[in-house]
């Protein structure tokens, strides 16, 4: 005979091991992500690509970019919200999706030390067939510097919290110094605390 | 006389036949507007309606705009996502254009362009969803 106690521990049992039960899956990287009202992959993927397409139909870029494919390089951006955020991840997009359009090319900043280091084991180390070594001093020399902010207001009340980005982009001519293009993003993203789904 | 007059009537129906070619090539017809659309689910065919659209080559590249009319009377809030073709129909670009949400007010028609990745995207589709 069962009695109520034994049925009572079998459905703790059950409970305690769906409570400990967890699933990996793989989702759509490009779906909308609501986690919380931080900086998130659909606001970096809809900056890089607002900005990409803003740039690729200026009409002065589109002129530029007909007969010639202009060398650019990306300076950092700066991060003037309370966030910690990977700003190098969005423009590393934006370069990506620049370089793929077939319009710009690019000088890697970030690579410098690593070049260097290479060009001094190919000219240095007595390993490298003088023939087919890089030869030093041919790097071609940026045109442009696409560098640029991002900025963030947060607003808070006990039921909400609104916080507004603003993501400012500029392509600058290095030798003039003029700017000539700019681009701006902005989200703004609400979180509303509900109580039983009121 | 009227050898001048056939001149010109001729001119006029040469421009006018140019200029026609020029603008009207890349324009989508008004039937072929819902083969353009993905609708995910029969929720959002039901509120959301394209009323028109543009495309024009920036360049080399294609600039498509697309107007979305809310046909309900209350506020909904949906996503959608740009995806483009090469001449071969094969995607262009398939990494990183995001979902991207979008609020439009009861009755309400909004305007979303997108320009495509490179200049081998000739065609294009809206998808939009919940």
């Amino acid at each position: 005979m069962i009695n109520i106690k034994q049925v009572l521990l079998v459905f703790l049992a059950l409970g305690v091991l769906s409570a400990c039960s967890t699933s990996v899956q793989y989702g759509d990287a490009t779906a909308q992500e609501t986690v919380n009202t931080d900086f998130g992959s659909t606001d970096l993927q809809m900056i890089a690509n607002k900005m990409v397409d803003d740039l690729l139909v200026f009409p002065p870029i589109v002129q530029m970019t007909q007969q010639r494919r202009p060398v650019l390089f990306v300076d950092r951006i700066k991060n003037k919200t309370t966030e910690h955020i990977d700003l190098e991840s969005v423009t590393d997009s934006i370069q990506t999706k620049l370089i793929n359009s077939g319009k710009f090319r690019f000088v890697d900043m970030t690579a410098v030390e690593q070049v260097r280091k290479q060009f001094d084991y190919q000219h240095q180390s007595g390993m490298v067939d003088e023939q087919t070594a890089a030869r030093m001093g041919r790097q071609i020399g940026a045109e442009y510097m696409l560098y640029g902010n991002m900025a963030s207001i947060v607003k808070r009340d006990n039921k909400t919290k609104d916080v507004y980005y603003k993501f400012t982009l500029k392509l600058t001519h290095l030798e003039s110094g003029i700017v000539e293009w700019a681009g701006e993003k902005e989200i703004r993203k609400t979180k509303d605390r509900r109580w039983f789904g009121l | 006389m009227k050898y001048f007059s056939l001149l010109w009537l001729s001119l006029a129906v040469l421009i006018a036949g140019c200029s026609a070619g020029a603008s009207g090539t890349l324009q989508p017809e008004k039937d072929n507007y819902e083969a353009k659309v993905e609708y995910h689910s029969v929720q959002i065919r039901s509120k959301l309606s394209l009323v028109d659209m543009r495309q024009r080559k920036v360049g080399d590249l294609l600039q498509v705009s697309v107007d979305l009319k809310n046909e309900r009377q209350k506020t909904i809030e949906f996503q959608y996502q740009f995806r483009f073709y090469d001449k071969d129909g094969f995607e262009v670009g398939t990494e990183g254009r995001p979902w991207a949400p979008l609020v439009i007010v009861g009755k309400d028609t909004q305007t979303v362009q997108a320009t495509a990745p490179n200049p081998s995207a000739v065609q294009f589709k809206i998808a939009v969803r919940d």
